[in-house]
């Protein structure tokens, strides 16, 4: 699919039709998604704040497992939402699975961290966003959180669980 | 070669864009449709242009030492590369694909650069008959860069290319916005 970021697909051709209807629609939201990035990031720590504030209670035992596990938790969590505000701007979801969520989803499944645990945490992640966020700028995120939950929860259950 | 988007996105390594990059790509984003509408302009008309450089070529041919069929065609189809550099905006996609690929194609058929720099002008007249003036103003300045490009460049070595175009980016036309 051509998007903003692979434009070099167009090295030794023209777009087609369906390429350049969907290059125009997403010049016509371009603005907005400008808006809804620096909104993400504006509320990015209140976010996280509200996520792992939920996390320490339903998964005390995270630092008997991993040290300094919660406050790795912060930081990963606030990184995850930089990459998705970028994502969303570009409006490009292979970017995000190439950026990030690919190793981090290898990273966490070493880390022995349950489906359910990766599900809690980025939904919590999703419904804050939808809490403080503008109803467009959650439009604009909603799929990108949504997917990020999705992909980051589709690991296998650890025969040890660490959570 | 990665357009300068693409190097953009892949750049920030974890932090947030920077409130001038985002600038850059939103003013840049707002011009896209139009840069798709020229592309997709030159493209309807890719058949008449070649018809076109055809005529143009044939009688020059021999004297030229360029072979006439399908030299117009192939000239044509390599319009593709300025047209992805003029979508993205990106004159280094501009020199890399278009102006430095010309040198080396002259040079392998002993041709004077001087003849593709005419060939691109005559593209360009005759494009200025078929294409709207915005499509106009955004395939300008490629147009101008190449055929500049291809004339500035003397005597023919790839060291002396790449130096003659770097010391001509200020001569050069800046690409539009």
């Amino acid at each position: 699919m051509l998007t903003l970021t692979n434009l070099d697909a167009l090295r030794d051709r023209y777009p087609t039709t369906a390429e350049r209807e969907r290059l125009v629609e997403y010049a016509s939201s371009v603005r907005e998604r400008q808006i809804a990035m620096n909104d993400l990031e504006l509320m990015g720590d209140a976010v996280v704040d509200d996520c792992m504030t939920k996390m320490i209670e339903m998964y005390p035992n995270i630092p008997r497992y991993h040290v300094n596990g919660f406050d790795r938790g912060y930081r990963d969590n606030r990184l995850l939402l930089t990459y998705i505000a970028k994502a969303m701007f570009f409006n490009d979801m292979k970017l995000l699975d190439d950026q990030v969520l690919t190793w981090v989803r290898t990273l966490f499944k070493s880390f022995n961290f349950t489906p359910k645990f990766m599900r809690d945490n980025f939904t919590l992640i999703r419904e804050s966003v939808r809490k403080r966020a503008k109803p467009r700028t959650f439009a604009l995120l909603e799929p990108y959180l949504t997917h990020t939950i999705d992909y980051l929860s589709d690991i296998p259950e650890p025969s040890r669980p660490e959570v | 070669m990665t357009n300068w988007i693409t190097k953009l996105a892949h750049s920030t390594n974890g932090r947030p864009l920077s409130q001038d990059e985002t600038e850059m790509l939103v003013d840049y984003v707002e011009t896209l449709p139009d840069r798709l509408l020229a592309a997709k302009k030159l493209e309807e008309c890719q058949k008449w242009l070649v018809k076109h450089l055809s005529d143009y070529i044939a009688p020059r041919a021999i004297e030229w030492g360029l072979p006439k069929d399908p030299f117009a065609t192939d000239f044509a189809l390599c319009l593709t590369a300025l047209v992805h550099s003029m979508v993205c905006s990106d004159k280094e996609l501009l020199i890399a694909e278009v102006i430095l690929p010309f040198c080396e194609t002259a040079d392998a058929l002993e041709v004077p650069r001087n003849i593709f720099a005419d060939l691109f002008d005559t593209a360009w007249h005759a494009l200025c008959k078929r294409l709207d003036p915005r499509s106009l103003q955004l395939l300008e300045p490629s147009f101008t860069d190449v055929v500049l490009g291809l004339r500035i460049t003397e005597e023919w070595s790839k060291a002396t290319v790449e130096s003659n175009i770097a010391n001509a980016e200020t001569l050069l036309t800046p690409m539009e916005a």
